[in-house]
């Protein structure tokens, strides 16, 4: 929950609408990000909860569930 | 041929959001010029700057636009959407204008430095992983034509003109032959600049045609073809005007402002010294090639909109440019400077003075050059000055220029249906006849 937490928190930094968000919500179609954005939310979320994002992984990632499950399980730096 | 009018203006310019405020700031003849407060510009020679205060951002755009683009892309996008909101433009739909038919034309100088320093600070104090992924597309002087394009739905021809101060004039020549060879029905054409930020300053000032001379009374800093003329005082601003075939405008029943009925760009092609020639005779051809394809003589011009750079030695060559075009009328056709009232605004100053040319016409009037007191010596032309004069116009011609020596001039008619005989219609072309169109 707290991963959760700490990810939506970083997408709002971010400019979304938090609020709009769920685990079932799709990245690209759902919040029309592309791959520029995706790396900022990469980078993002690296530098807030220090840990490290293969960018080539992050890329594949469909859902915000599965952002927030990725980094839930992600290396610390 | 093909003729093309104008059915829409957007402007946010120092004077304040709109083209109302535009007007009413150059008919008061008072400078909204002042001390830039957007960065310290304590170290510079040239420390004033028309800055367009009233336009904020988050009030037009969502965070998540803005994030990802710098302000000459958020005023462009706002300025674009509000001449085509003026224009009572649709683009798609059944009713509307066939977006692949719309195109965009865009004229810039400087590009998104504000966006760009930051990042690039960023990136030499600490680390790639702290430079935005945006900084490249931000930047990029053609990211307010793409972003017009998105936020319109418009899928036609789409481009930007980087040709120094006269840019702008450049996006609208260039719409204008579009409409005119049939590849569009409607052309979004006009400026956007922002350079208030310390690289993009520091760009202009070793240009060396900003003022030093007005850091103490900014009001009083631009002075063109003044005898204590001393620069540029140069603003951040974007204007659009929605520019389309008189046919199409016809079609869709838009109220016609007004019609760009002729232009013309040239280069000096001159350097010794200074990239402008001190006589101004490829200038003074750019305004007589103007006129011509207007079909238009100097006795028909009603009034002047002078570019006015108010570098001594460009305000010269100007003048000697019009007495060349201008021959024997030189001296009895009132001439003005508009964009002493506000700045300067480079990529977007001739749309600006497109926007102020329709009024002009509009109203009958011409707007006085603020700050113009005495004129320098040998400046013996009719310039408007103190009050703004009533005057029965019917033809403006308007006149851009940059480093490099760019000309480029525009003249912009009273719309008549019946203005051009077959006649004249065949002399405008040169003898050609248009490219497509009907």
């Amino acid at each position: 929950m707290e991963v959760r937490e700490a990810v939506l928190s970083t997408f709002g930094n971010l400019e979304f609408e938090s609020d709009e968000i769920d685990d079932d919500t799709r990245i690209r179609e759902d919040l029309a990000v592309d791959s520029t954005e995706l790396t900022e939310i990469a980078i993002a979320l690296e530098k807030t909860l220090g840990v490290v994002i293969d960018d080539g992984e992050f890329q594949q990632l469909e859902t915000f569930g599965e952002i927030v499950k990725y980094i839930a399980s992600a290396r610390p730096q | 041929m093909t003729r093309v009018v104008v059915t829409g203006v957007g402007a946010i310019t120092p004077a304040g959001i709109g083209q109302d405020l535009l007007w009413q700031r150059v008919l008061s003849g008072r400078s909204a010029v002042r001390r830039i407060d957007r960065f310290d510009a304590g170290s510079y020679r040239c420390q004033v700057a028309g800055q367009a205060d009233a336009f904020q951002a988050s009030d037009w755009l969502p965070g998540r636009f803005i994030k990802r683009t710098d302000r000459f892309t958020h005023l462009a996008v706002i300025a674009a959407d509000m001449a085509k909101t003026d224009a009572d433009l649709e683009i798609g739909g059944v009713d509307g204008a066939d977006p692949k038919r719309v195109g965009v034309m865009v004229g810039n100088v400087l590009g998104g430095w504000g966006f760009a320093e930051r990042e690039l600070r960023d990136l030499w104090a600490r680390g790639i992983r702290e430079v935005s992924p945006y900084q490249a597309t931000a930047w990029f002087p053609a990211a307010p034509q793409g972003n017009i394009c998105i936020r319109l739905g418009i899928k036609g021809r789409a481009r930007t003109f980087v040709s120094d101060r006269a840019s702008g004039a450049y996006a609208i020549i260039h719409a204008a032959e579009t409409i005119v060879r049939g590849q569009a029905d409607v052309v979004i054409a006009g400026g956007t600049e922002q350079p208030l930020s310390p690289y993009a300053w520091l760009c202009c000032q070793t240009g060396g045609f900003l003022t030093s001379a007005g850091n103490t009374d900014p009001q009083a800093a631009y002075r063109p073809f003044d005898r204590a003329h001393g620069g540029t005082v140069i603003g951040e601003g974007s204007v659009f005007l929605v520019m389309e075939s008189e046919e199409h405008a016809r079609g869709r029943r838009a109220e016609i402002l007004g019609e760009l009925s002729g232009w013309a760009q040239n280069t000096d092609g001159y350097m010794p010294y200074y990239t402008s020639e001190p006589h101004g005779r490829t200038m003074g051809l750019a305004m007589t090639k103007s006129l011509r394809r207007a079909g238009i003589t100097v006795a028909d011009l009603g009034s002047v909109i002078a570019d006015g750079s108010a570098v001594p030695r460009e305000d010269a060559a100007e003048v000697l440019a019009l007495k060349t075009a201008l021959g024997g009328s030189a001296r009895r056709i009132p001439i003005t400077t508009a964009k002493a009232a506000y700045g300067h605004l480079m990529g977007s100053a001739a749309p600006a003075d497109a926007a102020v040319a329709l009024r002009m016409i509009t109203h009958g009037v011409v707007p006085p050059v603020a700050n113009l007191d005495r004129p320098a010596p040998g400046f013996d032309l009719d310039f408007v000055r103190a009050d703004p004069r009533e005057a029965d116009l019917t033809h403006v011609l308007v006149v851009a220029r940059g480093l490099g020596g760019v000309n480029a001039c525009l003249v912009i008619s009273r719309h008549s249906p019946a203005r051009r005989g077959s006649t004249l219609g065949s002399h405008l072309n040169g003898g050609k006849s248009a490219h497509g169109g009907t």
